[in-house]
């Protein structure tokens, strides 16, 4: 068993009279890669949010190393090593690249910012000669690139990331994902969201799935992992055929 | 000839002075997106500092513009602790409270100091440059302006917290996901702002004649210059400063004074339509 | 700006009439016999905003000379009566307001006589609602549109705007001509509300009316953010007299501009900014040698007015002299005063009598007309006459007309 390093145990969240999410549990482990997949509106960027400390949670408790943490907000929480890419990218678009970049490791010296900057540039080299670009002119393949890097530049322990392929090309996507077996290996855990089962499949250590903010499945990837269409048609309903 | 140069040079020395008044909004308006009413209270009130403390102290009106940011930022911080932090989502609600807070200063100072005009006399009397006279306190004037507005322009871009500033209004959410208080940081920035207004209120105190509700033409001043250089746009706004005042100037010397506002008004329109990110093209929108 | 003639009068009254109207119906009218203990005599006057400064000068004649009456045994037609001020401070407000507010000082009170309200466009609300309650009002405000309106509860103490502008350009042109001094060009600087810019004009008809060239007139927007550009057109056309009218700020501004760029000709300034008891310190040393006509001036011969000059300084040290509304409205409670003894009634009615047939030649009520207080039938006081000062050494001296001047004026120079 490896240890929890965040956890959220019968959590509820949601917007205003809207409860998203409700009762959900998910667990991750100290290294380890848990995807969670859902139809469009099924909460996962909820939870990513109530984990985060973007959105508090009305009931459940979020927990860090076993501690509970639903009193932090999302700066503190970014402090002890929680950091998130939001859907749609979220970049700041009156700064420069390199701007976006420092802002992540705000809290490191200029030495460590520096170091970790190279090492963004090394794991998405497209944006090396875009340093000084402002952020409001990106492709979406670079926004992406810049936002997971911005994520890494805090040096986190645990990433979250929300849809990191929405809207982009096959092949920039293949770019990204290949990012995150990297980051894994370098000591981060990662709760991966996304709509396409596939590609989670092949990368995660453990699978979600939610529908209509409730927990549907959750187990060890390999189960489904050569056989996505088994998860889709058993949770999501939207296997070829289809159910009655 | 001799009339176009001494255009030329008070339009150039009245520039700096704009851009004094110009830093402040620029950074609670350009960077901050807070419209800020009271700009012309908390000019107002950096010039009411430097008259009562140079008349009870004899200090140097130019030394006192520190404690005119001191002052003025103190009080811009109150301002944003007890009331304007939790205006955040209601940009309405805000207007009224600055508008509220402009009326509260200018109220204080006339019960205080009551209508009269005030001056800050300083007798350094006048150089000539290129043949022209030259008031001496204009020059330091200008001097003031290049300083506050290089340090302005060094923190907002080459320092992290600067950087962080500029990314409030983008997105709080993902600034704080970056592990940063965002509320400090607009508190922060909002104190520089009314310090730098404050600073503003010291220098023009130098050369103009002050009463309580003289911050209003000041103020007009200052968001022009900001629109034109563009929102949060330090160096388009020095540019800007430049084009106010020298098309001031002329068009006082060569037109009409009584035309001013309307040509800057006009200006200031055909700004928004053609360049809505300003001069350089760089601001927000 | 102060003092000025209003230009929507005809308006403004019809709004002032309509409303007052609804008003009085509840209204009786004080009329206390004689024997009364007190007699009520209201101010309105701005204490607040931006006039206070010369509220304030008002309401500190008129306190003072309050006190010496009832001190000296008040009114002994009423048997002994003492004057008591009901003060009412019209802050900056508009003047339809001012107009209730002393609908409602009439109300709250059994006044006798009211004086008030500084700003022309005040007295002119004001009056209405004076007349209507048959109170008499007793003026320091200068425009003659007060008493051009056959009202016969209005009299006015200052001379008229026009005569004062008229005064002032002529006995500058004198005193210059005295000392071979050219004018033959001159600017006229005013801002572009309305009552700068009629003072203004009024003052390059007169100086073209007396050969004077007047080539450059420009009108600016109140709230100056700087002096240099207008200093700069004004004098390429190389005046030998500015004529300036406009708020003190300004006015500061423009005069340290044009000192700056050489100009050390004569500066004529209409308007209360240029006689208020601070102007000097405002404007600092280019304040020297700064002309202005005024409705009164402090150093005004025969000795009431010197008596009275020092009884102010003495009982508000904070003033090296009193302001002209300090001069105007002590004469005014003299004046009102004089007409209770006269009535022997603090009956508005009969007081309003009195003042309307009153003849006064000794006392200090004579401070503003030195020959004798009598008002005409239109109210307005006779034999009183501007007087024109100039700026020395931080205080107005009297330097026109002549049979009453002080001083000389300061050399005229290039
Ligand atoms: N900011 C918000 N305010 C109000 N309701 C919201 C907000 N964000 C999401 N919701 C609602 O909450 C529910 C869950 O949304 P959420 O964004 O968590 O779904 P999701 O699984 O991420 O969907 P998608 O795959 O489309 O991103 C939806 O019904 C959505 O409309
Ligand atoms: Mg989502």
């Amino acid at each position: 068993m490896t240890l929890t390093l965040l956890a959220g145990s019968s959590i509820t969240a949601g917007y205003g009279d809207l409860v998203a999410i409700k009762d959900v549990s998910v667990d991750l482990g100290e290294g380890n890669l848990l995807g969670v997949v859902g139809p469009n509106g099924a909460g996962k960027s909820t939870l990513l949010r109530a984990l985060a400390g973007v959105i508090p949670v009305r009931a459940g408790t979020v927990s860090w190393e076993g501690r509970d943490i639903n009193a932090l907000s999302a700066d503190k929480r970014a402090r002890l090593g929680i950091s998130m890419v939001q859907e749609g990218r979220r970049l700041f678009p009156s700064l420069s690249v390199q701007e976006n970049l420092m802002l992540g490791a705000y809290h490191a010296s200029p030495a460590e910012r520096q170091e970790r900057r190279d090492q963004v540039v090394e794991m998405f080299p497209p944006l090396g000669p875009i340093m000084d670009r402002s952020a409001s002119v990106l492709s979406g393949g670079e926004q992406q690139m810049v936002a997971v890097g911005r994520a890494w530049m805090s040096k986190p322990r645990c990433l979250l990331i929300d849809e990191p392929s929405l809207g982009l090309a096959p092949i920039i996507v293949d770019e990204i994902y290949k990012a995150l077996p990297v980051l894994q290996s370098a000591g981060v855990s990662i709760v991966l969201v996304e709509q396409e089962v596939g590609r989670v499949l092949r990368i995660a250590d453990r699978i979600v799935v939610l529908h209509e903010g409730t927990v549907m499945h959750d187990g060890p990837a390999e189960d489904f992992r050569d056989r996505p269409d088994a998860l889709r048609e058993a949770y999501l309903g939207i296997a070829p055929g289809g159910k009655g | 000839m001799n009339l176009l140069l001494q255009v030329v040079v008070s339009g150039t020395l009245l520039a700096a002075v704009y851009y004094v008044l110009s830093l402040g909004l620029n950074i609670i308006l350009g960077v901050l997106d807070i419209v800020n009413f009271a700009h012309g209270a908390m000019i107002i009130m950096g010039s009411y500092t430097t008259f009562y403390l140079h008349r009870y102290t004899g200090l140097s009106p130019w030394l006192l513009i520190l404690v005119d940011m001191v002052l003025v930022g103190a009080l811009g911080a109150v301002l944003y602790l007890a009331y304007l932090r939790f205006t955040v989502e209601s940009p309405l609600v805000r207007m009224f409270a600055l508008i509220g807070f402009s009326s509260v200063v200018v109220a204080a100072i006339l019960a205080m100091s009551g209508s009269n005009f005030r001056t800050v006399q300083v007798g350094y009397g006048t150089i000539d440059i290129l043949g022209l006279p030259v008031r001496v306190s204009q020059l330091i004037a200008f001097g003031f302006a290049l300083l506050l507005g290089t340090l302005t322009i060094l923190w907002l871009n080459h320092t992290k917290v600067g950087v962080a500033i500029r990314a409030v209004t983008d997105d709080r959410v993902a600034l704080r996901l970056c592990g940063v208080n965002d509320q400090r940081l607009s508190l922060l920035a909002f104190t520089v702002g009314a310090a730098l207004a404050g600073a503003a209120g010291g220098v023009i105190a130098t050369y103009v004649t002050f009463g309580p509700d003289s911050g209003l033409s000041f103020a007009i001043i200052a968001f022009a210059v900001v629109i034109l250089g563009g929102l949060g746009d330090f160096a388009g706004a020095a540019i800007a400063s430049f084009i106010v005042a020298t098309t001031q100037t002329f068009v006082t010397v060569y037109w009409s004074s009584a035309l001013i506002n309307t040509t800057l008004f006009l200006l200031v329109l055909l700004v928004l339509v053609l360049r809505p990110r300003g001069l350089l093209g760089r601001g927000r929108l | 700006m102060k003092k000025s003639p209003i230009y929507r009068k005809r308006a403004l009254a019809l709004a002032v009439f309509s409303s007052v109207g609804v008003l009085l119906a509840g209204c009786g009218g004080g009329t206390a016999g004689a024997g009364a203990d007190t007699v009520s005599v209201g101010l309105l006057e701005p204490l607040s905003g931006p006039f206070a400064d010369n509220g304030k000068q008002a309401r500190l004649g008129a306190e003072l000379c309050a006190k010496q009456i009832n001190d000296d045994g008040g009114i002994e037609a009423l048997d002994g009566a003492t004057i008591e001020l009901e003060v009412q401070d019209t802050g900056a407000a508009a003047p339809a307001q001012v107009a209730n507010q002393l609908q409602n000082l009439i109300q709250q009170n059994e006044l006798s006589a009211v004086i008030g309200a500084w700003a022309s466009s005040y007295t002119l609300a004001a009056s209405t609602v004076a007349e209507q309650a048959k109170v008499p009002m007793v003026t320091e405000s200068f425009a003659s549109e007060i008493t051009a309106r056959n009202y016969r509860y209005i009299f006015k103490v200052p001379a008229s705007a026009e005569l004062m502008g008229e005064m002032a350009v002529d006995s500058v042109l004198e005193l210059a001509e005295q000392q071979q001094y050219e004018i033959d060009e001159a600017a006229v600087v005013a801002d572009n509300t309305s009552a700068a810019t009629v003072s203004a004009n009024a003052a390059a008809d007169q100086l073209e009316s007396k050969g004077v060239n007047v080539s450059t007139k420009e009108f600016f927007t109140p709230g100056l953010t700087e002096g240099e550009s207008l200093a700069l057109k004004v004098l390429s056309s190389e005046p030998d007299l500015i004529f300036v009218q406009g708020a003190l700020s300004d006015m500061a501004l423009l005069q340290k501009a044009f000192r700056n760029h050489g100009y050390r000709g004569p500066l004529l300034g209409a308007g209360s900014g240029f006689v208020a008891t601070d102007y000097a310190k405002t404007v600092g040393p280019a304040a020297n040698g700064t002309f202005s006509s005024a409705g009164w001036n402090w150093d005004l011969p025969g000795e009431e007015a010197k008596k009275f000059a020092e009884d102010f300084t003495k009982a508000n040290p904070e003033f090296d002299f009193p302001g002209q509304e300090a001069g105007e409205d002590c004469a005014a409670i003299y004046i009102i005063a004089a007409a209770l003894e006269e009535a022997g009634s603090t009956d508005p009615e009969a007081v309003r009598e009195a003042l309307s047939t009153i003849e006064i030649s000794s006392g200090p009520a004579t401070i503003l007309a030195p020959d004798a207080v009598a008002f005409d039938d239109a109210g307005n006081l006779e034999n009183t006459s501007p007087v024109i000062v100039q700026w020395q050494d931080g205080q107005p001296v009297t330097v026109a007309p002549e049979k009453i001047a002080s001083a000389d004026p300061i050399p005229f120079e290039e």
